[in-house]
C-alpha cells in the first residue's frame, strides 16, 4: 500500500481521537438525543461568529487552540447565554480540571465546580475507552453527530445526486441495515480528516495544532499501566 | 500421563530406530563424505527429537519451537541433499568448511588487537582446534569462504523442490518467528495489551508462564517420522515400527491404563 504515491497511514486513535473526546462524554452521560442537541447547536453557534474568516471544523476541538484570544472571547459570549451553556460545562468539567491546555478551557471562565482528580481520570478514561472501539454504540453516534454538524454548518455539501442516509436511524434503530450505512458513511467522511491537522498546509489553508500530540504526552502520565492478568 | 517412562521410552526406541536405519544403508564407497553428512543429519534429528523430549519443561510455545524450527530446517536440508547426494552433499560440507575458516580468520584478527596475554593464548588454542579440525577433512588454504548460503536456493525454493513446501509454509516459518525473536511471537508470548484506555491499549512486556503443550512433543516425532520415511523411500531400508506407529501405540496402551485408573 504504501507503493502507491501520496497514501500515508492515518489512525483514529492516534489522530482523531482527543478531539472527539468531548462527545463521548457527553454521550456517555447524557440522553442521545440531548447529547446530539447540545454538540450540534454548540458547533453551529461558535462557527456562526467567524463571518468572513473561517475556522477550520471545530467539532474537533484541537482546532478551538488555533483561536485567538478574541475570537475564543466572542465564542463564549455567545454560547455562555444558550439554554445548553451549564449541561455542557457540567459534562466537560472533568476534562477541563484533568488536562492542561484544554481546548474548551475559554469556556470555563466563571464556572464553578468540584471536580476529584481521582474520579475525573476515571471519567477521562471511560471518555476515551469507548472511543477506542470506533464501532461502538458511542463512538458511532460521536462520529455520525461530527458528521452531521459538518453538513449544518454547511462545510460538507452533498451532491443532489447522492442519496444520504439516515442518521437518525443510528439513534432509533441502531441495528438497521439504514443505521448500518449511515455509520460506514460517517466513518468514511471521517477518516478524510484524520491527520489532516498533523502539520500546516499553506496549499489548503491548513494550520496545524499540537492537542492530539499533547494529550496523549499527558495522558500517559496520569495513570499507570493496568492489566487483566 | 507418565512423563518419566513416556520419555524413557521415546527414547530407546528412537536410539534402536535409529541404529536399524543406519545399519541398512548400504555406503557407497566413493561418496563417503555424502554418507557422512546425511547420516549426521539423520543423527541429529534423532538427538534433537530426544533432547526436547528429556526436557517436558520445555514443552510449551518459548522453547520448543527453537527445537522445531531446527527439525524442519533439517528435513528441508536433507530432503534437498537426497534429490543430488553428491553434489549436495558437497556444498554442505564446503560451506560448513568455509564458514569456521572465517572464523579462524576472524579469531586471528582478535588475537592481533588482544593486549591480554592470557586472552590470546586462549584464542589461538581455538585457532589450531578449529585449524585442525578443518585440515582433518580439507587442506585448510583450499578451503573457500563463501559468505552467501550454503544451498544456491533459499529454503522456499528447496522446499518446493524437494516437495515438502507445505512444511516450509506451516512448520518452518512460523517456528521461525520464535527462533528468530519475531514481533508475532514477542508480541503474544512476551507481551501484554496494557487495559488503560488513556495508554491506547498499548503493549507491554511480560514473563509469561506458558502453558504446557505435550502438542509440540507430537510435532517433534512427527519431523523424526518424516525423516526416517525419507531413508526408507530413499534407500529401501525398513523399519518395523515408524516413530508415528510407536507413538499411537504406545498412547494406546497408556490411555487404556488411564482407564483402568492404574496411572
Amino acid at each position: 500500500m504504501k507503493q502507491i504515491a501520496n497514501l500515508q497511514e492515518t489512525s483514529f486513535i492516534d489522530e482523531l481521537l482527543p478531539s472527539l473526546i468531548w462527545m463521548s462524554a457527553l454521550y456517555l452521560r447524557c440522553d442521545g438525543r440531548l447529547a446530539t442537541k447540545i454538540i450540534v447547536e454548540f458547533i453551529k453557534d461558535a462557527e456562526a461568529i467567524f463571518i468572513e474568516e473561517r475556522p477550520q471544523p471545530l467539532h474537533e476541538i484541537g482546532n478551538f487552540t488555533l483561536l485567538s484570544k478574541e475570537q475564543k472571547r466572542a465564542v463564549y459570549d455567545v454560547v455562555k447565554k444558550k439554554d445548553y451553556f451549564e449541561t455542557l460545562l457540567d459534562n466537560l468539567e472533568h476534562q477541563h480540571h484533568i488536562l492542561k491546555g484544554y481546548p474548551l478551557n475559554f469556556l470555563f471562565e466563571d464556572h464553578i465546580y468540584a471536580v476529584d482528580k481521582t474520579e475525573a481520570i476515571d471519567m477521562l478514561s471511560e471518555d476515551v475507552k469507548i472511543l477506542l472501539d470506533r464501532h461502538s454504540s458511542i463512538a458511532t453516534k460521536v462520529q455520525v453527530t461530527a458528521v452531521y454538524t459538518t453538513l449544518e454548518t454547511g462545510r460538507l455539501k452533498i451532491s443532489n445526486s447522492i442519496e444520504l442516509p439516515d442518521f437518525n436511524a443510528v439513534f432509533t434503530k441502531p441495528e438497521s441495515d439504514e443505521a448500518n450505512r449511515a455509520a460506514a458513511f460517517a466513518r468514511a467522511n471521517m477518516n478524510g480528516s484524520i491527520g489532516m491537522f498533523r502539520q500546516d498546509n499553506d496549499e489548503l489553508n491548513i494550520k496545524a495544532h499540537s492537542w492530539v500530540k499533547d494529550f496523549w504526552a499527558q495522558t500517559f502520565k496520569l495513570s499507570g499501566c493496568t492489566s487483566e492478568y | 500421563m507418565n512423563i518419566e517412562k513416556f520419555i524413557t521410552e521415546y527414547e530407546n526406541y528412537l536410539i534402536d530406530s535409529f541404529h536399524d536405519i543406519w545399519q541398512q544403508i548400504e555406503i557407497e564407497p566413493d561418496k563417503l563424505g555424502a554418507y557422512s553428512v546425511i547420516g549426521g543429519l539423520l543423527s541429529r534429528q534423532v538427538t534433537l527429537s530426544i533432547e526436547l523430549a528429556r526436557s517436558p519443561n520445555n514443552w510449551n510455545g518459548h522453547s520448543a519451537p527453537l527445537f522445531l524450527r531446527a527439525m524442519t530446517d533439517l528435513y528441508i536440508t536433507l530432503s534437498w541433499i537426497l534429490l543430488d547426494l553428491e553434489e549436495r552433499a558437497k556444498l554442505y560440507v564446503a560451506h560448513g568448511l568455509g564458514e569456521e575458516k572465517l572464523l579462524i580468520e576472524l579469531y586471528k584478527l582478535g588475537i592481533e588487537e588482544e593486549t591480554d596475554e592470557q586472552s590470546k593464548k586462549q584464542m589461538q588454542q581455538i585457532v589450531d582446534i578449529k585449524s585442525s579440525w578443518i585440515n582433518s577433512q580439507k587442506m585448510e588454504w583450499a578451503v573457500e569462504v563463501n559468505l552467501g548460503n550454503w544451498s544456491p536456493l533459499d529454503y522456499r525454493k528447496m522446499s518446493q523442490e524437494a516437495d515438502c513446501e507445505g512444511l516450509y509454509k506451516f512448520a518452518y516459518k512460523p517456528f521461525s518467528q520464535n527462533s528468530h525473536n519475531m514481533w508475532p511471537h514477542v508480541s503474544v508470548y512476551n507481551s501484554k495489551r496494557c487495559t488503560n484506555p488513556l495508554h491506547r491499549n498499548h503493549i507491554i512486556p511480560e514473563l509469561i508462564e506458558a502453558p504446557f503443550e505435550p502438542d509440540f512433543m507430537y510435532r517433534s516425532c512427527k519431523y523424526v517420522n518424516k525423516t526416517f520415511s525419507l531413508f526408507v523411500s530413499t534407500f529401501n531400508v525398513k523399519l518395523s515400527k515408524m516413530p508415528f506407529d510407536w507413538w499411537d501405540e504406545y498412547w494406546q496402551e497408556n490411555i487404556e491404563t488411564d482407564d483402568k485408573g492404574e496411572l
